[in-house]
Formats: structure tokens, sequence, C-alpha cells
């Protein structure tokens, strides 16, 4: 589908009534399983849901039998684990199914049936967007998945010193610096991190302590909403998409002209026309370009069979909210291809 | 001289123009009074209940003669609560500058009824029509007193060569008439149902342009509880111009979120300032005041504070009629098309700033501010009924206070906000 006829169908006078309305209630199109409130509190608060037209989703959210008949666009919010899961359930499109957009970077991962029903997308930012001078950004936001999968030790611990190394050059280290940080069940019940079970979140502490010994401070979603960002920048430090590939955070900070550190260091005009979600950025769909990665899908035929312990594998490890230990092991050994092959 | 202490939040709010008001009121008060007259005491929303009370001890310790709240948020009514016990009953005069939330905080003002109802009490409030809502929860007739909030003079005002350079700058032609819009761009505000409008107008005029500058927010209509997701005015936006004529498109721009410097400029280069909020919580209306004070000639809405915009001259602003619809607050299409089509806009932009300068400066406020401190401020006497049925309204149904049932506004809405209206 071109982006023209995209937004016929987005902008279309209808699309309230029929599309949004029938979104708004979640029960119409989402049977809310164990596994959907596990997978959500996982990865609250990147995973807020947030309005678009281009109705972004985490795909196993759309559920409910045939629901799908009802939209015509989808945004897959999701990373590889959740995209492979999906195409593994659906190898072949289901009829009546919207025209998917997906994460450019995963093109690879789609099976050669799809590509006809897919448009890759990336989030790009408008010329509205300004750089504000940084000796007038008084609040810095870092939002950080401290989960391995999703970013690796070393991977964080480079982007903090490349942090502390920008804003000593720019005379930035006595500004606030908020973190923002994956919630876990431990902190959610008991409120606090046990160190045993969230290493990887006590070393981004550990990381903080030694490259910004005074300016750390950790603070809930909630009370994002509650501060002034008007002279804010923000860090998404993401190596890899391996849970999400859509964060919450990013969306709505770049929906209120926040900038985020990437603007500062570079600016990369979108080749094509983009579909704005708000007057500071939008999204650039690109049309597959035929990029189909065998290796990748030579993995697939092992873990076929699999799919089918998916829905009634028991929650063994954390990391398991969305499907069965064996088919998480895949996902990562797809995730090692991609990043070999494409380099993401 | 007597001694003020100035109660108000060191930290920004987060409404941008509250920012702006704050500051502009805090700096009338050290035009009109002497430095060491004014005390300053932070109250913010990050402070414990222990803080509060030590910024209480800390005013009562200094003992002023009179006590100034500058700030619409926090609301003080704990603050207030301490300064009762620690002045045993007896608070000194006490000044509310008052903002458009104050229906939305009567619940706080009930939480301190009884120590207002025997303090002298003044409340100050930005324009006649808010004087005429503040007055329903009043018995008492002379404890409101109008005050407009200040325009900052140094930043706008008029000035031709600015014009011609931002003209330049947004690549706007002689030819171009430009309406422009500013302030945050909420349903309330009412810019789409305008944009429909100078749609068909473009029939008639193919040289009008449309500029909107401000932030997008999805705030519905919180007092009926129509709520709207985030990112849904924006794609209203965006939906209302996919379908316009190319030839269309290209009249109609949104310029970003402007600093004070940028929106002078724009107000210089523009030629026809617009705004037709029905918004419930305007009771002054910052962005007309600064447009105003340009030289812009404006058209507002008959509504809370832009009523005295177009009081103070019917020749450069043109006033359209509001519609209090059951399930909206509406303005009338039809006048809008009519003042449209006269098209009486061309005056000397400096006389227009002037006027509107000799009343909205800092300087000219700061002299009204002299005058209200002379006023004897007496203890005020609360309307009970009202003020217990809107002050629980709020309590019981904070997302939808003004809800009736079925849906739509309540008759305490329309008893209450007919005094914004025509």
């Amino acid at each position: 589908m071109q982006i023209d006829e995209i937004k016929e169908k987005i902008y279309s006078p209808h699309f309230i009534d029929k599309e949004i309305s029938f979104l708004k209630r979640k029960e119409n199109w989402n049977e809310f399983t164990r596994r959907d409130y596990h997978f959500g509190e996982f990865l609250y608060p990147f995973s807020k849901t947030y309005f678009s037209p281009l109705n972004p989703m985490f795909l196993h959210e759309l559920n409910r039998d045939k629901a799908y008949k009802n939209i015509s666009v989808l945004l897959a919010r999701d990373g590889i684990l959740g995209l492979l899961k999906f195409f593994t359930r659906y190898p072949v499109i289901p009829e009546g199914f919207p025209h998917l957009l997906v994460p450019e970077p995963f093109l690879g991962i789609i099976p050669e049936d799809w590509l006809s029903n897919i448009s890759t997308y990336r989030l790009r930012v408008t010329n509205l967007l300004r750089r504000k001078p940084l000796d007038s950004i008084q609040n810095i936001f870092v939002f950080i998945d401290s989960d391995p999968l999703q970013n690796s030790e070393q991977y964080i611990e480079k982007k903090i010193m490349n942090l502390e190394q920008l804003f000593s050059r720019e005379g930035l280290l006595k500004r606030k610096v908020y973190t923002i940080t994956k919630y876990s069940f431990d902190y959610i019940f008991h409120d606090k991190y046990l160190e045993e079970k969230h290493y990887n979140y006590f070393n981004i502490l550990r990381l903080y302590k030694k490259y910004f010994p005074n300016i750390r401070e950790e603070i809930k979603e909630y009370e994002v909403e509650m501060k002034n960002k008007s002279n804010s920048l923000f860090v998404s430090i993401s190596e890899n998409a391996f849970y999400f590939n859509d964060d919450y955070f990013t969306h709505d900070f770049l929906s209120d002209g926040i900038p985020s550190l990437e603007h500062y260091l570079s600016t990369i005009k979108p080749k094509n026309e983009i579909i704005k979600l708000s007057p500071f950025h939008g999204v650039e769909i690109t049309e597959p370009q035929g990029i189909y990665n065998s290796r990748v899908h030579s993995l697939n035929t092992n873990v076929f069979k699999e799919i089918l312990e998916i829905e009634d594998s028991i929650i063994t490890k954390e990391n398991h909210y969305l499907c069965s230990p064996d088919f998480f092991d895949y996902a990562c050994a797809v995730q090692e291809v991609l990043k070999n092959t494409h380099g993401i | 001289m007597k001694k003020k202490a100035l109660v108000y939040s060191k930290k920004d709010s987060f409404w941008k123009s509250c920012v702006t008001i704050t500051e502009n009121i805090l700096s009338t008060y050290k035009m009109a009074f002497h430095s060491q007259d004014l005390i300053e005491i932070d109250l913010n929303d990050e402070m414990e209940p222990k803080q509060i009370y030590e910024q209480a001890k800390d005013l009562f310790s200094k003992g002023p003669d009179q006590i100034v709240f500058v700030d619409h948020h926090p609301h003080p009514w704990e603050f207030i609560k301490h300064l009762d016990r620690l002045y045993q009953g007896k608070i000194p005069p006490i000044y509310f500058h008052l903002y458009g939330d104050f229906v939305c905080l009567s619940n706080y003002y009930y939480k301190i009824k009884d120590i207002l109802e025997r303090t002298p009490t003044t409340f100050f409030v930005a324009s006649s029509k808010h004087a005429r809502l503040i007055n329903k929860f009043l018995e008492t007739k002379n404890n409101t007193l109008i005050h407009p909030f200040p325009v900052n003079e140094q930043l706008f005002f008029y000035d031709a060569k600015m014009r011609e350079e931002a003209r330049k700058e947004y690549n706007l032609l002689s030819t171009d008439k430009v309406f422009l819009y500013t302030g945050r761009i909420t349903y309330q505000k009412n810019v789409i149902s305008f944009l429909k409008s100078f749609v068909k107008y473009l029939h008639f005029n193919p040289h009008a342009k449309f500029l909107l500058a401000g932030n997008f927010h999805d705030m519905g209509i919180p007092y009926i509880g129509k709520y709207q997701e985030t990112g849904t005015t924006f794609y209203s936006w965006e939906q209302a111009l996919y379908f316009l004529p190319r030839e269309f498109k290209d009249r109609v721009s949104y310029i970003g979120d402007l600093t004070q410097e940028e929106l002078q400029r724009i107000y210089c280069a523009s030629d026809v300032f617009v705004s037709l909020s029905t918004f419930n919580d305007e009771d002054f209306g910052m962005s007309p005041a600064e447009a105003l004070c340009c030289g812009l000639p404006s058209i507002l809405t008959d509504w809370g504070g832009y009523s005295d915009y177009c009081n103070i001259s019917d020749q450069y602003t043109s006033r359209v009629k509001v519609e209090m619809g059951h399930d909206e607050i509406s303005f009338d299409k039809n006048e809008l098309m009519k003042i449209l089509l006269k098209d009486s806009f061309s005056f000397v932009r400096k006389d227009i700033s002037r006027s509107y300068l000799d009343i909205y400066s800092r300087e000219s406020v700061s002299k009204n501010l002299i005058k209200c401190f002379d006023h004897i401020p007496a203890t005020p006497r609360f309307n009970e009924q009202k003020f217990r049925s809107i002050s629980e309204a709020f309590e019981n149904h904070f997302d939808s206070p003004f809800k009736a049932k079925g849906g739509g506004f309540n008759q305490s809405y329309f008893e209450l906000y007919s005094s914004y209206a025509n």
C-alpha cells in the first residue's frame, strides 16, 4: 500500500467513527490474558499505549477472533521476539488482515508471502523540532531498558560514558538527570529491586555513580508528566529492539517537541513523505525493497512445531512471558543473525 | 510603607501562559513598591507538609502587613491553615491573584472558607466577567477588584521594521492577508471550527492566509467528562487539512510553538489576530492581550476575559457571539463570516498598540496595583450553598463536575458560566 492510500484511509471522515471508536473499546479486540498482563507489566512503562491514526500496538494484543477486519492499518510496536512469534503463528496473511507497518530493520524476518501486505517504518523528526542551545538545557531524561537483550552491559557503559563526556564538554554536568527504567515485578510488588535478580538494573546505578557521582535521580513514569520539560532533552539508550521497537516515551517527548540527544548529533532527513504523529515527528513509510534473509528463515523451520506449545507453556523464567523458553532461545539466535548480517 | 509577603512557586507552572503571567505580576510588584517592602516566600508542589509549615513559620517570623498569593499552583490552603494557627486566628489581610482555575480549585478554597470569612480578603481578578463569576460565590460585593494581568511592553509592541523582516522570514507576500492564532490548541479553543469557516472565506478572498502557533493539547471538555486521547487534536488538524484542495492547503500553516521573541515577530507580521475560544478557564486571554499590544486588530469571542478587549475598543476588535448549547459552547459562525467579509481591519497599528499598552503594560498595571492596595480590604461572606455545591461537584466528580445526567452541561454550569457569555 502506497503512502497516499494509507493517508486516504486514516484521514477518511469515517475513520474516527469506524476504527478509532472500535479500538477505543479494548475488549473489542483484546482478550486480556495472563500473558498479556505479564508482558505488558514486564515492558512497562515503555509499553504504555498511545493514540496514533496508524493504530500502534503490540501484535499479540490483537487476539480477538477476526478483530483485525475492522482495522485498515496497524503499526507493530514489537521487537524481534513479538514479530517472530506473530509470523510463526501467521506464516501467510489471514484474510482481511490490515496493512502492517513493521520496523525497517526487521524486514529480514518477514515471510515472503507477507511482503505484499507490509510497509516498513522509521520514526523521523520534522523541521519544526528545535535544537535549543545546549547551555539552556536544564533537564536530561534518560530511558534505559536494563534487560541485557535490549541493551548489553558494554553498550550501556559506553553510552553513559559518552553522555558524561558530552555533558562535561558542554558544561551540563550540573543539570538534573532523570532516569526512567523498566519496572520489574519485584519492584511493583515489593517496591524494591532485588540485586540478585536485577543485576543489570543495579549495574546501571553503579555506572551512574561512576560517571555522574552527584546528579543521578531516578523517577517513575507518572512523575515525568509532572516535570516541566520545556528546557529538556532526552536520551534513549537502545542497542537492540528485542522486546520492543517503538517506546512510549520517545513518542511522548517528541510529541511535546523535546529533542533527543541524537538530534543534536545528527539529523537524518527523511527521503519520503512522512505521516505526522505530532508537529514534531512522524513515521516515514517505505515499501519493502525485496530483502529476504533466507538464513533467518532457515532457522524458522525448526520452531514451527514449537508454536503449538507456546500457548500452553508454563511461565518458568522471568523473560518468558511471551513464549516458551525454546522459542525465546530461537529469537535470541535470530537477533544474533540480524546483528551479524545487518549490523542491527 | 506596608510590608508585603509575596507567596508563589519558584518552580515554573506547567501552563506556559501562567509562567508568563506570574513573572509579569512579580515584576509589577517590583515596579510599584520598594524591594525592602517585599518578602518573597516559595511555595511549590514538591514541598513536603513539614516544609510547607516551615515556610509558613518563615513568613510569620518576617511580620508582613499584607500577604499576597501570586501563583495558582499549588493551592495554598494548607499554608493558610498553618498561618491561621501561627497568627492565632488573626491573619493580616490576604490578597489572591486569581487565575482562570478558581472554579476548578473551589474545593480547596472551601477548605479555608471559615478562615477567609474572618480575614480581610481581596480577590484580584483579571477581567470584569471573571469578577462576575467570582461574585457568584460571594454574598459580599467588595472583595473582588479587577486587576488585569500585565503584558511585558518590552516584548510586545508594534515595530514596522520587524513586520517587514518577519514577513520575509515567513515567505509572506505583500498581498497576503494573514490571520493568526497563537496559544494552546485544544478542543475548546475552537481552532478547527475556525479553520472550516476560514476555508469558506478563502473562496471570497484567495489572498487570506491562516497561521497557527502553539502547542497541541488533548484536553477535550473535562468539565463534562469528554476526554481525548493524546494526539487526537493534532490528528483532527491533519485530517482537516488533508481534504483541502491544494490551493487552499497552501493558505494554512502551522508554524510551531514560538518563543516570546518569535511571538512578537509574528504578531507584527500578521494582519488580524483571531481567537474564538470558549474555554472555561478563559478569565483573561494572554495571547489576545499580547497581540493587541502589538497593534493587531482582533476577532474574539464575546466570552470571559476576551470581552474586556472588545469593551476597550469595538473598532479594533470584532466580537463574535457565543452560543451556549447543551453539549458544547460554540461561536456564531454566521456572525464570524459577516465579520470576515466586512474586512474592516485596516488601522494604524501604532494606535491600536498604544490603546492597549496604556492599560495592560506592566507600568500601567503597576499603577493600578498601587490603587488596589489603597482599597480597604473587608472580610468576605461566601454564598454557602453555591460554594458548597460547586466544591462538592469537584470533590466528588472531579473528572466531570458539570456533567448533566445523560451527558452535556448541567444547570449548575449554565448558572455559573452565564457570567462569561455575551
